[in-house]
């Protein structure tokens, strides 16, 4: 079993939650002004990293936010959760 | 035929279960507000305490209230106030108008959720063979709540004192489902008294 720290709950079951794919990605401010391979890139392009990825996540069954999860995609490891808006935590090489 | 509304909900028609061990009811039309301000909006909370003359939960899982109403923590910026099913359009009124110059959401949601009320020393036994809080962490004593699931249902669950019992608020849709299983999974507790 799977705990995942929500930031406003605290600890609880995995399957009070999902995960939506990766965070950090912003929409561009001028979607009309640029190229189609750019835009392409921002809707369909992500990252596919061995070790650690930034994802967004809700709380499902709780209090239905949502919210970072720096987690680890060889061992599974959530290494930190954070609210929406706060700064990527940065990776330390251990 | 009377034009008088006719109050009806699924469980209605459910017996209830009373026993030493566990015991089920219905607790038929409560009053439910859902209220959602700015999380960092003083202001706002600073009126809405006035009106209530308590303060609003403060953090996860908290419940306050007094003798006409209670608030339940639903999320940073978002609590279910509960109230008599016949003093909540004054409630509604009240808080929209102390808030009509302030972000706010004032959202009746009395006939979105039904109530049934799970008490007895068996009860956090039934919950646990399908809710995956942890009861030593979560709703150790009254005035707490927590939002999860039972079987396949998403609950908000309410202890309402230091005694076992808990509201457990479930949608409209689940109600059946939710009641239905809660029984047969007391029917072990009810049958072993015997
Ligand atoms: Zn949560």
């Amino acid at each position: 079993m799977f705990i995942i720290n929500c930031p406003y709950c605290g600890e609880r079951d995995q399957t009070e939650f999902t995960c939506h794919g990766e965070a950090h990605i912003a929409r561009p401010d001028n979607p009309s002004e640029i190229s189609d391979e750019e835009w392409g890139r921002y809707l369909f392009f992500r990252e596919n990293p061995k070790g650690t990825h930034f994802e967004r996540w809700t709380h499902d069954h709780g209090c239905r936010r949502w919210f970072n999860v720096m987690r680890d995609t060889v061992t599974d490891q959530i290494i930190k959760t954070y609210k929406m808006g706060e700064a990527k935590p940065e990776i330390s090489n251990e | 035929m009377s034009n008088q509304p006719q109050f009806f909900s699924p469980l209605t028609q459910k017996e209830k279960i009373a026993s030493d061990n566990i015991s089920l009811e219905l607790i038929d039309f409560l009053g439910k507000i859902n209220v959602r301000l700015k999380e960092d909006d003083v202001q706002a909370r600073d009126a809405v305490e006035k009106y209530l003359t308590y303060s609003l939960p403060k953090s996860a899982g908290e419940v306050t209230g007094n003798n006409e109403t209670r608030v339940l923590w639903l999320g940073p910026n978002e609590y279910l106030l509960l109230s008599e099913d016949e003093k909540k359009d004054n409630v509604i009124n009240g808080l929209r108008e102390i808030l009509s110059d302030l972000f706010c959401a004032i959202i009746d949601v009395s006939d979105y959720y039904l109530t049934m009320r799970l008490s007895g020393p068996k009860s956090i036994e039934v919950l646990t063979k399908a809710c995956p809080l942890n009861f030593d962490q979560y709703l150790t004593k009254g005035n707490s709540c927590a939002q999860s699931y039972i079987s396949k249902a998403t609950v908000l669950i309410d202890r309402l004192s230091d005694d076992l019992v808990f509201d457990i608020s479930v949608r409209w849709s689940f109600a059946d489902y939710l009641w239905d299983w809660l029984a047969d999974s007391s029917n072990e507790f009810i049958f072993s008294e015997k």
